[in-house]
């Protein structure tokens, strides 16, 4: 069978407040079919939840004019398509923005399409969760695969926003209807699409080798996102724009491929469940891989739902600052004193420690040798209500004035109690639609 | 003695409660000793000492990468932590690439570099 290029896709956004001027440089360089933004981690759904609750025109990505403003007019004279999750919890209202705003841009003809559907809150019942639901369900989002937007794209959309699908079906569909009629090939554009989804992340972010040697600051500050050229028979071939900083070896594939994945035989997403046991990446020239070697087992029957709870209380993480000499005993003698004063707290349910010495590994800490210059005592507590998340902070800020010497550069935030909880739906519930809006 | 970071490069993932650990060995031999001296009970006693529940590992050969997976570390998901601000499971790969192995025995030496 030939082999053809199914589509050369670009990662344009790995979440929602991700840099938007690699996606930009990707659109306009003319070496890319389609760019991929993915702007909805799980805990983004719930201020787009809240926001289309109190406005029914809201509950899109408010970062949604930033970021396409400068997007929209590259891709549109590259003849670049863009599909994004960017819709959030309300992608028609996305649509219906975008089509104005390229028409603002002077973008005509533009054609938007919104894909419907992954809001599953008035078909909760038929979820069946994992464990019980325990605090109020705020929404519940099916996980949509790559079908309904490689049809967009098909019926000439120029734009596809969506909200909850799959972070690979953004990536993938785009190539999709160009594949071979094999599960491998449909098995390696997803596999494209998991790597893609976490954009610097497969390019040189996030990576530290053997060795421990990083990038440039220049180089982490200008990161090339990477771009993939999909092969009918679901091979590919992922690589960096000409001169762009960054690094793509076997070694940053190879972490991206398994990231999030458990099984690396079984990772289920909506259109396939991947197998990267045969998978092989081989450099071919300077930050250009070829990857082969994905196998399909087979298709899920159900989808995936997250559902948000939002359970009563708070959490409370405030700071006390310590520096000059003597400053990591200050703080440790700050430490132990904030716990006599908190002692209400059950030990699960409060966590006092020292930032710059063990506050985010713990026991599992490397051991401080030289004392820091400046410490800071952090104390996070959950807390059953806003009183309760008063009373910590003010015990904090009361050091400064009767614990050790110098308790200064105080902060305190509060977060509200979420919890995600998964469940599955089958797939007949589930009937995503498309609406269309034009500049 | 060495650093499990001295053999491979790691990363770190979370979804929901579960927390998962890759590793990717410089080389063949690498991969070896990294296999011997990693089991999953010998990951687990070092990593309960900071996060709760059982170790389940896969072993991708041909890859030259072991991924271990906690499915109950992150209880209530990252947005429950108690750290200080949010997603310090990216930090968790250095519960790993910090221990210390013995390469020819084949297993974890405890303490940390």
């Amino acid at each position: 069978m030939d082999v053809r290029t199914a589509c050369r896709v670009g990662a344009g956004a790995g979440f929602a407040g991700d840099r938007i001027d690699p996606a930009v440089l990707l659109a306009a360089s003319g070496e890319v079919d389609a760019i991929a933004l993915e702007c909805l981690a799980e805990r983004t759904l719930l201020p787009a939840l809240k926001a289309r609750a109190a406005d029914p025109g809201a509950g899109y990505d408010p970062r949604l004019r930033r970021r396409l403003a400068p997007l929209l007019p590259a891709a549109h004279a590259s003849g670049c398509r863009i599909v994004s999750n960017l819709g959030q919890a309300n992608p028609r209202a996305a649509g219906e923005a975008i089509a104005r705003l390229a028409g603002e841009l002077g973008c005509g003809g533009v054609r938007v399409a919104a894909v419907l559907g992954d809001d599953v809150m008035d078909q909760r019942d038929r979820v069946a969760w994992n464990r019980p639901v325990s605090g109020r369900l705020v929404g519940a989002h099916a996980y949509l695969g790559a079908e309904a937007l490689s049809q967009a794209l098909e019926d000439g959309a120029s734009v596809v926003v969506t909200g909850r699908v799959a972070d690979s079906a953004l990536f993938a569909a785009p190539a999709l209807r160009r594949l071979d009629d094999r599960p491998e090939a449909l098995a390696g554009a997803v596999t494209v699409g998991h790597l893609l989804e976490c954009s610097g992340q497969l390019s040189g972010g996030n990576f530290s080798p053997v060795g421990g040697a990083m990038l440039s600051a220049e180089a982490y500050a200008r990161l090339g996102y990477p771009l993939a050229e999909v092969f009918s028979d679901g091979s590919a071939e992922i690589r960096l724009l000409e001169g762009a900083c960054g690094l793509l070896t076997p070694e940053t594939c190879t972490l991206q491929l398994l990231y999030e994945v458990h099984d690396p035989a079984r990772y289920i997403t909506p259109d396939v469940t991947l197998d990267f046991t045969g998978l092989r990446f081989e450099q071919v020239g300077k930050n250009r891989i070829r990857m082969s070697g994905a196998r399909s087992a087979g298709r899920p029957d159900t989808l995936k739902v997250a559902g948000f709870m939002e359970l009563e209380g708070w959490i409370i993480d405030c700071e006390i600052g310590f520096a000059g000499t003597g400053a990591l005993e200050r703080g440790q003698r700050t430490a132990e004193a904030l716990r006599l004063r908190l002692q209400q707290w059950a030990d699960d349910d409060i966590a006092i420690d020292l930032v710059g010495v063990d506050s985010i590994l713990r026991a599992g800490s490397v051991p401080t040798r030289t004392p820091p210059a400046e410490v800071r005592v952090h104390v996070s507590a959950r807390c059953a209500d806003a009183e309760a998340a008063q009373i910590v902070e003010d015990e904090v800020y009361a050091m400064t004035l009767s614990g050790p010497a110098g308790g200064s550069s105080v902060r305190s935030e509060r977060r509200a109690r979420i919890e995600v909880i998964d469940g599955y739906i089958a797939r007949e519930w589930v009937k995503p639609t498309i609406e269309w809006s034009s500049s | 003695m060495i650093r499990v970071g001295d053999l491979a490069s790691g990363r770190a993932g979370d979804k929901g409660d579960v927390l998962d650990l890759t590793l990717v060995a410089r080389d063949d031999a690498a991969y070896g000793v990294l296999a011997a001296a990693l089991a999953e009970r010998a990951v687990q006693h070092e990593l309960n000492r900071v996060v709760p529940g059982p170790v389940r590992r896969y072993e991708i050969a041909s890859l030259r990468a072991l991924k271990y997976v906690l499915p109950e570390a992150l209880a209530g998901g990252v947005y429950a932590s108690l750290r200080p601000g949010l997603h310090w499971q990216k930090a968790a790969i250095w519960l790993l690439l910090d221990l210390m192995i013995d390469e020819r025995g084949g297993h974890v030496v405890s303490g940390r570099p």
